[in-house]
């Protein structure tokens, strides 16, 4: 029976002092309980919103530079009627620019978050299980990648090409993936050698079997906990790629240029740095929120 | 254990030469011409292909990283083209700098975070949570060198109270070590907690409760040991980061480690410099993986790398 | 950001001639002024984002290097506020009526902080170092005007034939061809003597281990973190000393934080001038204002198209460009620190036409059709990559000129590099369509800011940045380039006028540098001679 019950995996298995049965054992339901796992997700809902409706709702080209969005001594116009959130140094509109760059800075952090960590989950649980040739391989290829300073080679690389919207991705999705995947690897380690394991392989399962029903949910709340922290990370690593001139390119608008070129307005136009760092907190607020509740709904353990 | 060692430290001089051919590709492939820029935009062209042909940059690629390679063992890694400075005397002059303000940005990541996260996991559903949420929000969502701006700005104008960036004696670490622990912290928080609750939820936690252990105990001796483990994985690959220049706080605070110097050997296409700080840095980040892989087998007799693991 | 200002403001010298000394800040005393009524002592403090480059007067290429350079090393020449050149280490000098020669007298006594004297040995020392292929000096063009100079510099030949020192007193230099501008050359830091023995014991090490024989000498330099320069009790003219006992510049982090140190008084002066972003704020502030000294530079900013190059090859799409730039709105992204211009020859350069109008106005119906002509379908241009430095105001400059040309039709993609990148790709010919730079007169003589950009010569040099290429103006300005300059002016402005009628650039502005000076602070000014003369400085 004990056997049974290691075999059958930690999962399954509730700590039944702890279990609280109002409201429902489904992770949906779980989720729902938690305050903070839905403010996460109507935040995310709202960036989401805001990315794809926002450009409708922005008052003025964000492109445009305007004759009066400018002081008569060529400063940028604090916030007031005509631009509500001020305007930026070529007088463009900042709330409009706001609204257009969620999308550009969501678009870029989701996009290379996802390739990241797909790689790392792949990566680090084979690493991890097969051990071997298999976890040489991938230590020492992690170890090549984040021997190069990671913002030295992203700034360098990007001397040599061009930085457009795809190559960010690309470069912080290359950047990011070995961080979790180290991690991942380490705990996949640690679980082989664990009881349910021993027994599951004992009892003929086959390692992919094995690999996708006991251990990679076991390191699933591992996961969420990385996918959010990825967000934050390559989130911020755009921002300080545009802080050296490097992210997204001016006039397109996103989070991190325009808390770049603000930085430069630190005491002269504060509003240029307040503003999209608000907007930076609130989208790494929600994601980390929205992966908290997440893994607390799918992993009773941790409850 | 010690053919393990030896046979890492053969995998990390593999792992290097990659890094030196990696970049030393991308510098040959960046559109700037060094003998250019050392000749000045007024120098006509013969002074231009004199300096080139001086500096061996007309050879093909394989030569010129040959030539590289075969001083870079006996330690020499030329002179900047920018200012002939002896690229390792100079990158060893500025290291220190980096290693403290390394030294000190861990200290803060580490012992905030990891207080925070333990508390946050042993006190389910009180304030500690939504403190330690609150924290990770803030942290995480703080880019670094927004923060170290604003802290320059209130603690060393408004109040000045610290020195406006440079080294001015051990004082001026205190800034840039918060701005750059600040928002590391938040990661920390994040594992630690995430890494107890799983850890404070298994069977021998539960046992060691049930044997009547003090709460105290069970926490430190027992679940902490290994609830600290990723949290040791996040240490050292944080450390090899570090200590390759937190090149965008370092920017702000004017601070004279690695990391300024790296990037203004970026901007200048000074290859020998590059191609120095990017070595340094990788060598750092190796030798500190390794240390942590002989650590995780220390505290965790279960994991053992050196032997073959398959069945 | 300071280096990549660099070819905004390559190095060398220019006598701010014609400059109102009438700015804020202390006018330049010049030296041999009023000296004696000046206090002694102090030290004062600038700031600098990047270190200095090198301290090896053969070796250096930015203004900021050279403005310590020249608080360490001597030349035989000076050059004064309003573009005299006047005796420095040489108390005389004579010219030949063919212009072929060219002798100093040089004071005795004046020596090495090791020792060794300057003289005539000195100097022809300093000068073949630089045209010595071995020493790599970006400076070796400006003296290959000397007899055996080129066989030298080529390594054909063991020593320059065309420089003698008859005794330890006098230097002669044999021209190839007679140079009106060779006396500028001679004022540079290439011109500087030397030591050899230090030199030849220090190697490479001599760039950061100087030994000179000027006002300062060298005390520390902790690369990356300051540098100290100390009054340099050997130095010959006692008269002229420094005033203050050392000046102390602190290398590294943002401007912008600089500019905050100044305010709480721990700084003197900005480096790197005025970050742009704080103009408007600092210089309305009254309790600022005192601080600010605006100092106009013989430089322009300027948009330049490749002539030879689609689209621009077309002289109907460089107008077109033209006119749908808005000169006014540049001027207010820069408040303060332009000058609007309608020429190339910046205010305070011989040649300069004050018949030219500074301003013009944007004329977008023109741009149009202007294009249309050029052949593109109503309210279509072509597409064109933009080249800017990526460091304020360029990027900020670069959108806006981007958004006035797409207005016609034009569509425009911004390549914002960093140094390196830009003086490798506009220096070579085929690269680079269009952009935008500021280019400052080197020495204030046509040659610099004319004949170095317009002659077809400099097309291979690399600095005719437009690949303009007219034989009948290239004979104008090289038949001016020997005259004497009265003679040469006339020439220059017919050439001048010429050339803007085929629109090879937009001109733009003359640069205007803003600091922030402590009122403490005597004896300041900014200019193209030498940047900062920290000699000249003092504490009230």
């Amino acid at each position: 029976m004990a056997l049974n019950a290691d075999v059958a995996g930690a999962q399954e298995r509730a700590p039944v002092a702890d279990l609280e049965v109002r409201g429902g054992h489904t992770p949906w339901q779980r989720f729902r309980r938690s305050p903070l796992a839905m403010t996460g997700l109507v935040l995310c809902g709202l960036l989401i919103l805001v990315a794809a409706f926002g450009p409708f709702l922005a008052p003025h080209n964000p492109y445009t530079q305007f004759q009066n969005g400018l002081t008569l001594e060529g400063a940028p116009v604090p916030p007031g009627k005509l631009f509500p959130l001020g305007t930026d140094p070529n007088g463009r509109d900042v709330l409009s620019r706001l609204l257009y760059g969620t999308r550009v800075s969501l678009g870029i952090a989701i996009f290379a978050n996802l390739i990241s960590i797909a790689i790392a989950t792949v990566l680090g649980s084979l690493a991890g299980y097969f051990g071997g040739v298999v976890d040489t391989l991938v230590m020492r290829l992690t170890d090549v990648l984040q021997s190069v300073p990671v913002l030295l080679l992203a700034g360098f690389a990007a001397t040599v090409f061009r930085p457009s919207i795809t190559i960010i991705i690309l470069i912080i999705a290359f950047v990011a993936w070995y961080y979790p995947a180290r991690v991942i690897r380490g705990e996949v380690l640690a679980l082989r050698h664990r009881d349910f394991v021993q027994s599951a392989r004992a009892m003929g399962a086959s390692n992919g079997r094995i690999l996708l029903k006991h251990v990679v949910p076991q390191v699933s709340g591992l996961i969420a906990v990385y996918a959010t922290l990825n967000f934050s990370y390559t989130i911020l690593f755009t921002s300080a790629l545009s802080f050296i001139g490097i992210g997204v390119q001016p006039p397109t608008p996103d989070w991190g240029n325009m808390i770049a070129q603000g930085s430069e307005y630190m005491t002269a136009a504060p509003w240029l740095m307040i503003f999209p760092g608000i907007a930076l907190g609130l989208a790494v607020l929600g994601f980390n929120l929205l992966g908290d509740g997440l893994r607390d709904a799918y992993d009773p353990r941790s409850r | 254990m010690l053919t393990y060692v030896v046979r890492r430290i053969g995998w990390a001089v593999l792992v290097l030469v990659v890094v030196s051919m990696l970049t030393f590709l991308l510098g040959y492939l960046v559109p700037a011409d060094p003998a250019r820029v050392i000749a000045g935009p007024n120098a006509p062209q013969f002074v231009v292909n004199t300096i080139r042909r001086q500096l061996g940059l007309n050879l093909p690629l394989y030569d010129q990283y040959l030539r590289f390679f075969g001083h870079a063992v006996t330690g020499n890694f030329g002179r900047s083209y920018i200012n002939q400075e002896e690229v390792l005397p100079t990158i060893l002059q500025r290291f220190p700098y980096t290693a403290l303000l390394a030294a000190c940005g861990l200290a803060v990541e580490f012992l905030i975070g990891v207080t925070i996260g333990i508390v946050a996991a042993v006190r389910r559903r009180t304030a500690w949570e939504g403190i330690s949420v609150g924290l990770v929000v803030l942290g995480l969502g703080l880019p670094s060198f927004w923060l170290g701006l604003i802290l320059l700005f209130l603690l060393g104008y408004d109040l000045p109270i610290f020195p406006l960036g440079g080294y001015h004696g051990f004082v001026s670490v205190i800034l840039p070590a918060f701005a750059v622990g600040i928002p590391g912290a938040a990661a920390y928080v994040r594992v630690t907690r995430s890494s107890m609750l799983e850890v404070l939820s298994d069977d021998y936690i539960r046992t060691a409760r049930a044997k009547g252990l003090s709460e105290a105990t069970v926490i430190v001796r027992h679940a902490l040991r290994v609830a600290l483990k990723p949290v040791v994985t996040m240490l050292g690959l944080d450390l090899g980061y570090f200590l390759g220049g937190v090149l965008v706080v370092e920017e702000v605070f004017g601070w004279p480690g690695i990391g300024t110097l790296a990037w203004q050997a970026i901007l200048n296409d000074d290859l020998p410099m590059i191609m120095g700080t990017v070595m340094f840095a990788a060598f750092l980040i190796v030798v500190a993986n390794i240390l942590i892989d002989i650590a995780y087998m220390v505290v965790d007799p279960r994991v053992n790398l050196a032997r073959p693991t398959y069945a | 950001m300071r280096l990549l200002s660099t070819l905004r403001r390559p190095a060398t010298y220019v006598a701010a001639a014609g400059l109102t000394l009438a700015m804020v800040g202390g006018s330049a005393a010049a030296h041999g002024a009023v000296k004696r009524a000046i206090p002694n002592g102090g030290t004062a403090t600038v700031t600098f984002q990047s270190d200095f480059n090198t301290l090896d007067p053969a070796l250096s290429t930015d203004v900021y290097s050279n403005s310590v350079i020249h608080a360490l090393f001597v030349n035989l020449v000076e050059f004064e506020p309003g573009g005299k050149i006047v005796p420095w280490a040489a108390s005389s000098w004579t010219v030949a009526p063919n212009g072929l020669t060219y002798t100093f007298h040089i004071k005795p006594g004046i020596q090495f902080t090791d020792g060794e004297p300057v003289n005539a040995q000195a100097f022809a020392y300093g000068i073949e170092r630089v045209l010595n292929p071995a020493t790599k000096s970006p400076g070796s063009n400006y003296f290959l005007d000397v007899v055996g100079a080129p066989q030298f510099a080529a390594g054909k030949a063991k020593t320059v034939s065309g420089i003698s020192t008859p005794n330890a007193s006098t230097i002669v230099f044999h021209l190839i061809k007679p140079e009106r501008v060779f006396i500028d050359y001679v004022g540079l830091q290439y011109g500087d003597a030397v030591p050899a023995k230090a030199v030849t014991k220090e190697g490479a090490n001599f760039a950061h281990q100087p030994v000179g024989d000027g006002p300062f000498m060298l005390q520390t330099w902790v690369p990356g973190q300051k540098l100290v320069i100390v009054k340099n009790p050997k130095y010959f003219d006692k008269a002229q000393a420094a005033h203050l006992n050392s000046v102390v510049f602190q290398i590294g982090g943002q401007s912008e934080v600089s500019l905050l140190k100044a305010e709480q008084g721990q700084v003197d002066v900005l480096g790197d001038l005025i970050p742009p972003a704080d103009f408007a704020s600092v210089d309305s502030n009254p309790k600022w204002k005192p601080y600010v000294n605006l100092d106009p530079i013989a430089a322009d900013e300027f948009i330049y198209f490749d002539e030879g190059k689609a689209p621009f090859n077309n002289m109907d799409v460089r107008e077109a460009a033209y006119w749908a730039i808005d000169q006014s709105r540049i001027l207010q992204l820069v408040a303060g620190q332009g000058a609007p211009t309608g020429q190339i020859i910046p205010p305070g350069v011989p040649g300069h036409d004050s018949s030219i109008p500074n301003t013009f106005k944007q004329n977008v119906a023109l741009a149009k059709q202007l294009l249309v002509k050029a052949g593109y379908k109503a309210g279509t241009g072509p597409a064109a990559t933009f080249w800017v430095f990526n460091t304020a105001p360029g990027p900020v400059l670069a959108q806006a000129i981007q958004q006035e040309l797409d207005q016609v039709g034009f569509k425009i993609t911004i390549k914002s590099v960093p140094f390196s990148t830009l003086v490798s790709q506009i220096t070579q010919i085929p690269n680079v369509q269009f952009g935008i730079i500021g280019w400052v007169s080197q020495y204030p003589d046509p040659v610099s800011s004319i004949s170095s950009m317009f002659e077809t010569a400099r097309i291979k040099a690399g600095t005719d940045l437009a690949d303009y290429n007219n034989a009948a103006v290239n004979a104008q300005l090289v038949k001016a380039d020997a005259l004497a300059i009265n003679k040469a002016v006339p020439l220059y402005e017919a050439a001048q006028k010429t050339i803007l009628s085929n629109y090879p650039w937009v001109p733009l502005y003359n640069q205007v540098e803003a600091n922030f000076v402590n009122p403490r602070l005597g004896g300041f000014s900014q200019d193209d001679s030498y940047w900062f003369d920290y000699a000249n400085w003092y504490i009230k």
